[in-house]
């Protein structure tokens, strides 16, 4: 997969959406192409920006240096982005019509600006509830060190 | 720097408002470009009142994105323990409804237990997200580290 780059995104999901995995074709355990994906200061506060997030800890280096993390960091939601940053065009996720149900994230470490993260991502169970199709995502995130940074499950509905 | 509160200050049932937010449909467009999650769910008008979903039913308008849900939440906990009082080291939701553009989303954090583990001291926190209509449309249980 090519290297990440934010201006060459491909935004239309809809584009090779019959490429992706349907729920049928899910394979659980089985992990997923990814890239790793090195996360700039301008990245960070442009995705704090768009919650609404002005914590001097993403973008007070001065302020954020003198607290006990020592430098700047990113929120710990962050990890929204790289579910989508690391992965591919090819990734179930990207389906239109997924629904997001539910998600649950440790957080082992924050992400700096400057880091590296890769993905672990798979789908680790699907289940049939209430006539409905769903999938178990599975994912751990780990910085350049390989220390995990955050590791958690989602699980979505899917439209087929 | 400040510390606020102790582990041994901190009582069961204490809870705080977080986040008061209105969602705006540019607001679901920044986080859509913020978080590069274009799923249609968060921009397509017709695609979301055409469509059947599951249970037969479509959506009034775009939806905002679950995981910007997730931030509003996880934004509670860290301006609650950030930078001295403790760690927020787990979030788990449930979004239960969908949120719309001109929706009021308010966030409400309440402390639902305490426990001491061998090497930290922890809070557990129910975290609850009502719109306008008093509806819950997202839950979640948190963990804090309480450092002091």
């Amino acid at each position: 997969m090519s290297e990440f780059n934010p201006d060459d995104f491909e935004t239309d999901f809809w584009k090779e959406a019959e490429v992706r995995a349907g729920w049928d074709d899910l394979e659980p355990g089985v992990v997923l192409r990814s890239r790793p994906v090195t996360i700039t200061k301008e990245i960070i506060q442009r995705y704090a920006r768009s919650i609404g997030d002005e914590n001097p800890l993403y973008f007070d280096e001065a302020f954020a240096k003198s607290t006990r993390f020592g430098g700047l960091i990113a929120p710990p939601s962050i990890h929204a982005l790289f579910l989508f940053a690391c992965t591919g065009h090819d990734h179930f996720m990207r389906t239109p019509g997924t629904i997001n149900m539910g998600q649950n994230w440790w957080l082992h470490r924050p992400v700096r600006p400057g880091d590296t993260i890769a993905l672990e991502a798979r789908c680790l169970d699907k289940l049939i509830r209430k006539g409905n199709t769903f999938a178990i995502h599975d994912n751990v995130f780990r910085n350049q060190a390989g220390e995990v940074v955050c590791s958690g499950r989602g699980w979505t509905m899917r439209p087929y | 720097m400040t510390v606020d509160f102790t582990y041994d200050d901190l009582e069961v049932g204490y809870g705080f408002d977080g986040p008061e937010v209105v969602i705006t449909r540019e607001m679901i467009a920044e986080f859509a470009a913020a978080s590069f999650d274009h799923n249609p769910l968060h921009w397509d008008d017709k695609y979301m009142t055409e469509t059947e979903f599951a249970g037969g039913k479509s959506f009034d308008d775009v939806i905002a994105h679950g995981l910007m849900t997730y931030a509003f939440m996880t934004r509670a906990m860290t301006d609650w323990l950030w930078p001295d009082n403790g760690e927020h080291r787990r979030l788990e939701t449930r979004f239960r409804q969908p949120i719309y553009p001109g929706d009021t989303i308010r966030i409400r954090v309440e402390v639902a237990s305490k426990r001491e583990t061998r090497a930290a001291k922890w809070a557990v926190c129910q975290v609850t997200v009502t719109n306008q209509n008093g509806d819950m449309v997202a839950t979640g249980d948190a963990l804090a580290e309480i450092l002091n």
